[in-house]
């Protein structure tokens, strides 16, 4: 018995031993690999699921923004530049990932979290380095010859035929793929690190990137769904870049200004869908670092958002005190004004609110209902 | 589609040696009447994939760029016959996710899914409302493909084929001898009629095959007649 159970697992390791197959080679900028390969099958169902992609509601098709995010790749991945392509995916998850045949995921939630361009850069040279360095091929050789039954490009070159449901559940399945190894997100980490700091990019950055996360990660409220589901932002990682940054301490540009210009239109949208999250604790901990850094009426309604549709006890107060902060602010969004208008309990005030609201907002979804509470 | 026919095929099949198919139709056969003027051929879903030692399917580009071609001579050949005109549907890509045959095609994934799921699959008889009634339908939306290509039905078909590797195969051997079962690679495919004006599935067939092969093709013409045996075209 003991012979014949150990023999089967002699035999098991030896066929595994034999499948084991070569570190990838990189390929060079423009070069495609053999279609006989097993790198070729992936590149070759991962184009299928781009073509898909490529329809999907999910994107992002905002010409601006997408040149702006396509434009830093470009700078970053140099004679690259031709073989990667980024889609951007309307998700509020702080998630980006990269597939092997060049076409690079980036999240919404991620570019509503990010502070400058310096931080972006880094998160794109990051992805580039999981391309530069084939991390994924590596991983699924690894997965075939340790016989690891979480067949990761298997559910998700299959979801992809799935139609719109199949995609948006491939989109997942993809994020959970790109749960490369630590040692490859290290490797990833110090590509990107070293690309930052060419490109003349503050290398202090990512750290204090990764350092703020940690912070929403902890205020993880379990009935929303998390931002972080795929792969959370670790401390080890956030000591490894704040160590690296202080190694070599550097006076290299952050970069703000320009990421807020890019991005601003499009942060009204970005909240909306990150309080759909339900996840409250997180986003409390995201707009109060938001705001920290730049006080503005937006952020301030968004906080009063969270604190109305979280409807905990005294929430309302809350929510109310937060409307009242975004009116002493430039610019406060016309949403401010409804909701006081329908929080606030002193009838002149109310009316008020709900006729300035009118007045900004004419041709809004709800004019008449709100007219209805004016007569 | 895909992943889900090809890996839960494997966890329902038991090793069959011999193809298997299973017609599902809208109406009794009695009273069937298809004879299109005009069927339009949408582009086939298939896939090859080499089934490794733990199971995993690797997928293969060029198994499957041979085999589509393959594919669509065979069809033709076996309905040159017919009475029916047969016209290939464009693949052009449009990026419009409003874009109708697009999103007609993507939905017809999900609903071929839905039925190998829910009349054959794991989950066969699970919904009340379908037990004993075969009315699986695109909708009217799928009159876009009438106007498109003037055809009175739509034929979808798709392949998903795995086949075993060298590993895998000795691991077979090895787990015959211990007494051990592992499935080698098997061939699932799926064929369906589409009725453009109504969007009603009128036809459907499954074929699940332990011994096909799309690689070469002798054996892809078995396979699409096989899938085609009792077509009313």
């Amino acid at each position: 018995m003991i012979a014949r159970c150990c023999g089967w697992i002699v035999l098991l390791t030896l066929l595994a031993g034999c499948a084991a197959g070569p570190k990838p080679e990189r390929l060079a900028a423009g070069e495609r690999p053999a279609l006989a390969t097993d790198v070729g099958g992936l590149w070759f169902a991962m184009d299928e699921a781009e073509r898909e992609l490529k329809s999907s509601p999910l994107l992002e098709r905002d010409p601006a923004l997408n040149a702006y995010v396509q434009g830093l790749v470009c700078k970053m991945a140099s004679e690259y530049c031709a073989d990667v392509r980024v889609y951007l995916v309307n998700r509020p998850l702080f998630n980006a990932a990269m597939a092997p045949n060049g076409m690079m995921l980036v999240f919404t939630g991620l570019l509503l979290r990010v502070e400058n361009e310096a931080q972006l850069v880094f998160v794109l040279s990051h992805e580039l380095g999981h391309f530069r360095l084939q991390h994924s091929v590596q991983q699924w050789r690894k997965i075939k010859n340790t016989q690891n039954f979480l067949t990761a490009f298997s559910v998700l070159t299959a979801g992809v035929g799935a139609g719109v449901v199949g995609l948006a559940a491939s989109l997942g399945a993809y994020a959970d793929l790109a749960s490369f190894s630590r040692e490859q997100e290290r490797e990833a980490d110090r590509f990107g690190f070293e690309q930052l700091s060419r490109a003349g990019y503050n290398n202090s950055a990512p750290g204090l990137a990764f350092t703020a996360l940690l912070r929403e990660v902890e205020a993880r409220d379990d009935r929303g769904l998390s931002a972080f589901a795929s792969h959370p932002p670790t401390l080890e990682r956030a000591t490894y870049l704040t160590e690296q940054a202080a190694l070599a301490p550097g006076a290299g540009r952050l970069a703000r200004a320009r990421y807020v210009r890019e991005t601003l239109r499009f942060r009204g949208q970005w909240l909306e869908d990150e309080l759909a999250r339900r996840n409250f604790a997180q986003s409390e901990v995201l707009l109060r670092r938001l705001t920290a850094l730049e006080p503005n009426a937006e952020f301030h309604f968004f906080q009063g958002e969270l604190y109305r549709k979280r409807a905990a006890v005294g929430d309302d107060q809350r929510a109310v005190a937060a409307y009242r902060e975004a009116l002493r602010l430039p610019n406060p969004p016309a949403g401010v004004y409804r909701e006081l208008g329908l929080l606030t309990r002193e009838p002149n005030e109310r009316r008020q609110h709900m006729r300035e609201y009118l007045r900004r907002e004419p041709k809004a979804v709800d004019r008449e209902l709100i007219e209805g509470y004016l007569q | 589609m895909k992943a889900s026919l090809g890996a839960l095929m494997l966890a329902v099949l038991v090793l069959t040696g011999c193809a298997q198919t299973q017609v599902r139709l809208a109406e009794p056969e009695a009273k069937i009447t298809i004879k299109p003027e005009r069927v339009v051929l949408m582009p086939p879903e298939i896939n090859l994939y080499e089934l490794q030692f733990g199971g995993q399917l690797e997928p293969r580009a060029d198994w499957t760029l041979s085999a589509r071609s393959l594919v669509v001579g065979a069809l033709k050949k076996r309905l040159s016959a017919s009475m029916t005109e047969l016209t290939d549907a464009v693949t052009d890509e449009n990026p419009d996710p409003r874009a109708s045959e697009q999103q007609i095609r993507k939905l017809a994934d999900a609903v071929m899914n839905s039925v190998w799921l829910y009349e054959i699959g794991w989950a066969r008889d699970s919904l009340e409302n379908k037990r004993g009634r075969f009315d699986w339908t695109l909708g009217p939306g799928a009159q876009v493909l009438k106007t498109r290509y003037k055809a009175d039905y739509a034929l979808f078909l798709g392949f998903e084929d795995s086949y075993t590797s060298a590993g895998r195969a000795a691991g077979m051997a090895i787990g015959a001898l211990l007494g051990v079962s592992m499935s080698g690679g098997v061939q699932v495919g799926f064929a369906a009629l589409v009725d453009t004006q109504t969007g009603r599935v009128a036809w459907y067939n499954l074929l699940i095959d332990g011994s096909g092969d799309l690689r070469n093709a002798r054996d892809a013409q078995t396979a699409v007649d096989q899938l085609l045996e009792k077509v009313p075209l």
